[in-house]
């Protein structure tokens, strides 16, 4: 009796074996696991603060007519009393100087720098993530020798390893998603109003809920592989600041307009060729295709939701224009003002054709480089676990113990 | 004899062959932290090299038609990242300089407990360390030097029309500069072989840096750059920029009227011609006697701006002339200097007064 009564005394004081695991990981990264979460937290509230005062006050500013327009050379507001009085009380909204700044033609307040700076502050706090919390992992454990006593207890070092980066690397994971699916919530109505921003813009399309998931888990995984390559805490994580940096540079630069051009639309559009205007190479005059990168909204028309990437004038022949008929166009420009020229296209039967990406395929689009992310990630564990299996530490696991 | 004359022999031809004390200080340094000066190096290289390809598609972009229809468009968009340009030369170079070679200098020192026989030899702990920090704080202000250098010449556009995005007084490119970015490399620098003493773990020394560095600098662009920038400033009318209606609605949140911030850089030719104004600190409407309007008369104007010499009044400013750029570099950057030979002084101090 006594002695098949003890083990199940003892089976319910002792906790689970995962519960024992995640105690320890708990005890060994409180420190940046609090301090991650306390930028988390604040970066959250943050939003939360801007995106309740934004979808509070939007519906008053769109139905007093505040939105802004374009004029050449600068975005123009609407000039009411009520409107400077909406525009007082929009987070920052800057109307038109904000509290110590202006920029005139390209715009510098709030309403154009929030969806940035909120954005750039995920990125940064996915980064510190990599650094802080993933570059250490293993690389502490290394560096320091405590592997050797870490990795030769009851738990298999392996299942030691995959516990801790499915357990922090799951938290990040969830942590980006939730400060994605918030900083979207809260760039919303600062997107509606439309001054700069859009879904689409760099920065907004790495930080939805599924690309912020992404970059979470990647940089936590490249830091854990960086430190279990490394063995050293530091060097690790200036390797991580490094293929981060690097893979953020590449993105914003080239792979995002890659998978944004990927098998676009193509549709007539004169009334765009308005506010795009046209662009030229001088010797010898010609017409440059324009790449435009922007979507549609309140300021621009176009096919819904959609993101404009280029445009190009074409003659009646449907070919692009060049020669003596782009020279004429070019003069006519240069003549008339902005409001005029889809009249005068019209009346040339010459066409601005857009190519574009419809709405539509946005969420399709943000699956393709969230899932190769998650991907990377997924490879980047695989490969530490595979040097922890390498390890030293591994084989003196695997070692039996000596006679001395 | 034979052995007083094999002795002096032998210290003679050491004496000959021994480096000085500096250069053997130099080269352990050296050895110590070389592969923290080689990542320096290769980071300030790639920083060098993305300051020069945007600085020469910066000087191409005026080919293109920027103001007017299309300006929001690509290649223009190489206007946006003008700040963010700034901002990764003025503050990541610091911030990574302060994290990667400040903080771990004694931290690492102080976690492997190397300093007790590191710091128990016959040159005792003042002297190598004190070493270690100005032979590393050169290679630091150098970098920072460096890369300002390169990040202003990037950023401050030769073309007149875009100087007020691109003038060397917005804050970012102030920060960004020369002088001030070598010594806003030398005081994060400072920050984190402080941070590394004070808490003798590496990662947190490192976390320390950065956080008081942030903070450091919102403190320092965000304040104190207008603050500083209102000392002596000069008055003069510029009735081109009070008839801009962009002026005339700033006017209009800061009714009853009388002075407002503008707190704005400007380009020589933006508002036609007026006073070799480089920035604005404040800016108020006049009557044509130098009386600040009020009341009906201010609204008349911030109504119609543009009609603003027609109604015979005039707008003031209060500005900062180009010819005083480098002298608030120097304060500011003197400033930064003196609080990083500050904190590097408690460093060592500290280093002193503690047992080995």
């Amino acid at each position: 009796m006594i002695s098949t009564d003890a083990p199940a005394v003892g089976s319910t004081r002792h906790p689970s074996r995962l519960h024992r695991l995640t105690r320890v990981t708990w005890r060994q990264h409180r420190a940046t696991l609090l301090t991650l979460g306390g930028l988390a937290a604040a970066l959250a509230a943050f939003m939360l603060a801007a995106g309740l005062r934004g979808h509070a006050l939007y519906p008053a500013y769109i139905r007093n007519h505040c939105g802004p327009t374009v004029a050449p050379g600068l975005i123009v507001r609407a000039g009411s009393p009520s409107c400077r009085q909406l525009g007082g009380q929009f987070p920052w909204l800057g109307y038109p100087f904000n509290a110590r700044e202006a920029v005139l033609l390209l715009g510098n307040n709030f309403l154009n720098s929030y969806p940035n700076e909120v954005t750039l502050a995920m990125l940064a706090l996915f980064l510190l993530t990599g650094m802080f919390l993933g570059a250490p992992l293993l690389a502490r454990e290394l560096g320091q020798g405590t592997f050797r006593f870490a990795w030769t207890q009851g738990t298999n070092p392996v299942r030691w390893c995959v516990t801790k980066l499915i357990l922090l690397g799951g938290a990040a994971v969830v942590a980006g998603a939730g400060l994605g699916a918030l900083g979207a919530w809260s760039l919303q109505p600062f997107n509606l109003i439309a001054e700069t921003g859009s879904r689409w813009q760099g920065g907004q399309f790495e930080t939805t809920v599924v690309t912020a998931a992404a970059w979470a888990g990647f940089a936590f995984a490249l830091g854990a592989f960086s430190g279990t390559l490394f063995r050293r805490t530091v060097p690790a994580m200036a390797a991580t600041l490094a293929a981060m940096g690097a893979l953020l540079v590449a993105t914003f630069s080239k792979f995002n307009a890659l998978l944004l051009s990927f098998h676009p639309l193509t549709a007539a559009d004169n009334v765009q060729a308005a506010q795009t205007g046209l662009a030229t190479a001088t010797k010898p005059v010609r017409l440059l295709d324009l790449a435009m990168n922007t979507s549609v909204n309140r300021l621009n028309a176009g096919p819904p939701g959609s993101l404009l990437l280029r445009g190009w004038y074409t003659g009646p022949d449907g070919h692009r224009l060049s020669g003596a008929p782009a020279a004429t166009l070019i003069r006519a420009f240069d003549k008339l003002n902005g409001t005029q020229w889809p009249a005068w296209l019209n009346a040339h039967h010459d066409t601005f054709v857009v190519s574009y990406q419809p709405g539509g395929r946005y969420w399709i689009l943000q699956g393709v480089a969230g899932g190769a992310l998650f991907l990377l990630a997924l490879l980047l564990g695989a490969a530490t676990v595979g040097l922890v299996v390498r390890s030293r530490g591994a084989r003196i696991r695997g070692r039996r113990p000596g006679p001395g | 004899v034979t052995t007083l004359v094999s002795a002096a022999g032998a210290d003679t031809v050491e004496a000959g062959r021994r480096p000085s004390g500096l250069a053997r200080l130099a080269w352990v340094t050296w050895r110590q932290h070389r592969a923290a000066l080689i990542g320096l190096a290769v980071f300030v290289a790639v920083m060098a090299a993305y300051a020069v390809v945007y600085g020469l598609a910066m000087r191409g972009v005026t080919t293109y038609r920027c103001v007017g229809p299309g300006s929001a468009r690509v290649p223009c968009q190489i206007l946006f990242e003008a700040n963010y340009a700034a901002w990764l030369s003025g503050f990541l170079v610091p911030v990574v300089i302060g994290m990667f070679v400040g903080a771990p200098l004694l931290a690492r020192e102080y976690s492997t407990a190397t300093n007790r026989f590191a710091w128990t030899q016959s040159a005792g702990r003042t002297w190598p360390t004190l070493a270690k920090l100005i032979l590393l704080g050169l290679a630091v202000l150098a970098a920072g030097a460096l890369s300002g250098a390169l990040a202003q010449w990037a950023d401050v556009a030769p073309d007149s029309q875009s100087s007020m995005v691109f003038s060397g007084w917005i804050p970012d490119i102030f920060a960004s500069a020369p002088v001030t970015e070598a010594a806003a490399a030398l005081l994060c620098y400072a920050l984190g072989v402080l941070a590394g003493v004070l808490t003798r773990r590496v990662v947190p020394a490192m976390a320390a840096t950065a956080a008081a560095f942030t903070a450091l600098a919102q403190l320092g662009y965000g304040r104190l750059y207008y603050w500083m920038l209102g000392f002596g400033v000069r008055r003069a009318s510029y009735p081109g920029l009070g008839a801009s209606q962009l002026t005339g609605r700033a006017a209009s949140r800061h009714a009853p009227g009388g002075r407002f911030g503008l707190h704005q850089a400007v380009g020589p030719t933006v508002y036609g011609p007026g006073p070799a104004v480089r920035w604005l600190d404040q800016g108020w409407y006049a009557d044509a006697h130098g009386h600040p309007l009020r009341g009906a008369a201010l609204l008349r104007v911030i109504q119609h701006p543009w009609r603003l010499t027609q109604l015979h009044d005039t707008f003031w400013v209060t500005y900062q002339p180009a010819n005083r750029f480098w002298l608030f570099q120097s304060v500011l950057g003197g400033a930064e200097l003196l609080l990083a030979l500050l904190l590097g002084a408690l460093a060592l101090w500290l280093v002193r007064r503690r047992n080995a």
